[in-house]
């Protein structure tokens, strides 16, 4: 329970795909794939092989062809392959992989933040994936300890690859992005939001209400809330699995293991005729999906998602607090930046030139982040599926906006500020 | 009595406040308690303490001793007033929220696959490769139920602590 907002269990979301169904197979066959292209980085996609055989197994699953297909880019490309989608065309499939403000270095205070990260070591470079033996994942499903260990890349490097970012959600504090972002978007000096009361004013300035202490400590404020919604709907109202768990499905369904799970029986044929399951066989011996993390995910279900119910709650509050509608390259380039994207090896930062870098706006760029952060969890690290990650994100907005027209309520001075949602509609919060 | 004396303060109440000295404060420990309140308050110093003791929970008879004057707030404002209308905003948001939508459904996997191999299941005892073992994942399904903190602490699960198994 809680002392503000929507009350757990009167936020709603969708129940969660069934484990038969087409969009949860389509959506296994991703993570296979998010697990064998972890280590390119995302410069390489344009020009990678396996990235265009992946391209071509996902043009053939039945729900991305389907009328159905919500939350996928369609045609898969390889500009768009593993980015998010709440509006076809919108920003999460403009400009580079990454959010810039997963990349720009920024200050917390007087102290710098790089930007760049401790990651994994590369499969091949002293890295590895994790639960790839049938004995190693019963060990883990059965709660036991895990069987691998991380071996990390004494290097620190700008995100650059799925394992990059399956690294950085391993630890984050779950609201760490979105008060980077806030940080980046003080220190580039992004307008507030237009419905702010205090812009103009000549004796007046945002300070404890709709100032720059109150965006920061909102943003760390949402976090447990959005975490209590989503931890109603994982326990109580879905307990939807989780993709190694699915794996161990497929993995019974093609080696005909006894007893049979009754699932494994009612799986959706994309799965069991995708194009990599045979690449995954070959190269760890089982059908299971390897993991990112050596206990793969954590003990509670799949949907929705904490990292993504948060990021859309945090998300909002960014919104909520600074002009979403601003272009982004004109504000870096006014504070001596430009858009840019991590060189491949993740030690440099680049200009991004591509044609629609002038189009970027915080907006998207935000929307951007919520995914890029909730797929490093999910698609690259293998724990959470994409309607996972989709919904978790539009149930963060639901909080986030309950809890801010309550705050609404409590300002003196009256206000009336407006966001653009993630499906692209206006919601006001507004206390006059 | 803290609360009545509280809400029986003169709407028109001066803006200068009378109060002991706060010399003349008894020991703490003498200070008459009752309440997580007045504990509070006792952590207090000063002029304050004196001003709030006195003023807002009514301890003006056991005080005693000579009284001084101290300033009100530079702005005057109706403690009251100001009481009601953080009241009134805490029970219309709270009215707000009160929001029953029913019960959620799922998708039905948790009935249709009576092995409950079609739901999660980590860190449950299983019987074998995507296959829970019932008791154990019936065990979570009560604790979900009833909420019990005993009841989760019973929940079979495959190996207690994540120890390795035997």
């Amino acid at each position: 329970m809680d002392l503000e907002g929507l009350d757990s269990h009167a936020t709603v979301i969708p129940p969660a795909p069934s484990v038969t169904s087409n969009i949860t197979a389509a959506e296994e066959v991703e993570h296979y794939w998010g697990a064998l292209l972890a280590d390119v980085s995302f410069t390489e996609y344009p020009t990678n092989s396996l990235v265009a055989q992946a391209v071509a197994d996902m043009n053939r699953l039945s729900f991305l062809n389907s009328s159905q297909n919500f939350e996928y880019p369609f045609p898969v490309t390889p500009g768009n392959l593993f980015r998010g989608q709440f509006v076809p065309g919108d920003g999460n499939v403009q400009g580079p992989y990454l959010s810039q403000f997963m990349v720009h270095p920024t200050f917390f205070g007087a102290q710098p933040i790089s930007q760049q990260y401790q990651t994994f070591l590369p499969v091949g470079g002293g890295g590895g994936d994790f639960m790839t033996s049938v004995s190693e994942y019963q060990q883990i499903q059965n709660g036991g300890a895990s069987v691998g260990q991380l071996a990390f890349d004494p290097t620190f490097r700008f995100i650059r690859n799925g394992r990059d970012l399956a690294a950085y959600t391993h630890v984050d504090v779950l609201y760490q992005g979105y008060f980077t972002a806030f940080l980046v978007l003080a220190g580039i000096g992004t307008p507030p939001n237009p419905g702010n009361p205090y812009i103009g004013s000549r004796t007046e300035k945002a300070f404890c209400t709709l100032g720059g202490p109150d965006g920061a400590g909102t943003i760390a404020e949402m976090a447990t809330r959005a975490l209590k919604g989503a931890w109603f709907h994982k326990w109580i109202k879905d307990l939807r699995m989780r993709p190694e768990e699915y794996g161990a499905l497929v993995q019974a369904n093609l080696t005909k293991s006894t007893p049979a799970p009754q699932a494994a029986g009612a799986l959706h044929k994309d799965v069991l005729n995708s194009a990599v399951l045979p690449i995954i066989h070959q190269n760890f011996g089982s059908f299971l999906l390897p993991q990112a993390f050596p206990e793969g995910s954590p003990t509670h279900p799949c949907y929705p998602t904490g990292h993504g119910t948060v990021g859309g709650a945090c998300t909002t509050v960014l919104k909520f607090f600074f002009d979403g509608s601003q272009k982004i390259r004109p504000l870096l380039t006014h504070a001596g930046r430009d858009v840019v994207m991590p060189s491949t090896d993740g030690l440099s930062l680049n200009s991004y030139t591509g044609s629609d870098r002038d189009n970027l706006d915080i907006n998207g760029e935000l929307n951007k982040l919520a995914y890029n952060i909730s797929f490093g969890h999910g698609i690259h690290a293998g724990i959470h599926f994409r309607s996972s990650t989709y919904w978790s994100i539009l149930l963060g907005e639901q909080i986030a906006l309950s809890m801010l027209r309550d705050r609404a309520k409590s300002n003196n001075e009256p206000f009336t500020i407006s966001i653009t949602k993630f499906d692209g509609t206006t919601a006001v919060i507004t206390n006059q | 009595m803290g609360e009545k004396r509280l809400r029986s303060v003169d709407k028109n109440a001066p803006q200068r406040t009378k109060v002991a000295n706060p010399k003349n404060l008894p020991d703490r420990p003498g200070t008459p308690s009752s309440g997580s309140r007045r504990k509070f308050l006792g952590n207090v110093s000063g002029v304050a303490v004196a001003a709030v003791t006195a003023g807002a929970i009514g301890l003006e008879p056991l005080l005693g001793g000579k009284e001084s004057v101290a300033d009100a707030a530079v702005v005057p404002y109706i403690s009251e007033g100001r009481e009601d209308k953080s009241f009134r905003y805490r029970v219309s948001t709270a009215n707000a929220e009160k929001v029953n939508i029913g019960e959620q459904p799922d998708n039905g996997d948790a009935t249709r696959f009576t092995d409950f191999s079609g739901s999660y299941s980590k860190a449950s005892l299983h019987d074998a490769l995507g296959v829970p073992n019932a008791a154990s994942w019936l065990s979570l399904k009560h604790a979900l139920k009833s909420g019990e903190f005993e009841d989760f602490e019973n929940i079979i699960v495959g190996t207690a602590g994540g120890e390795l198994e035997a």
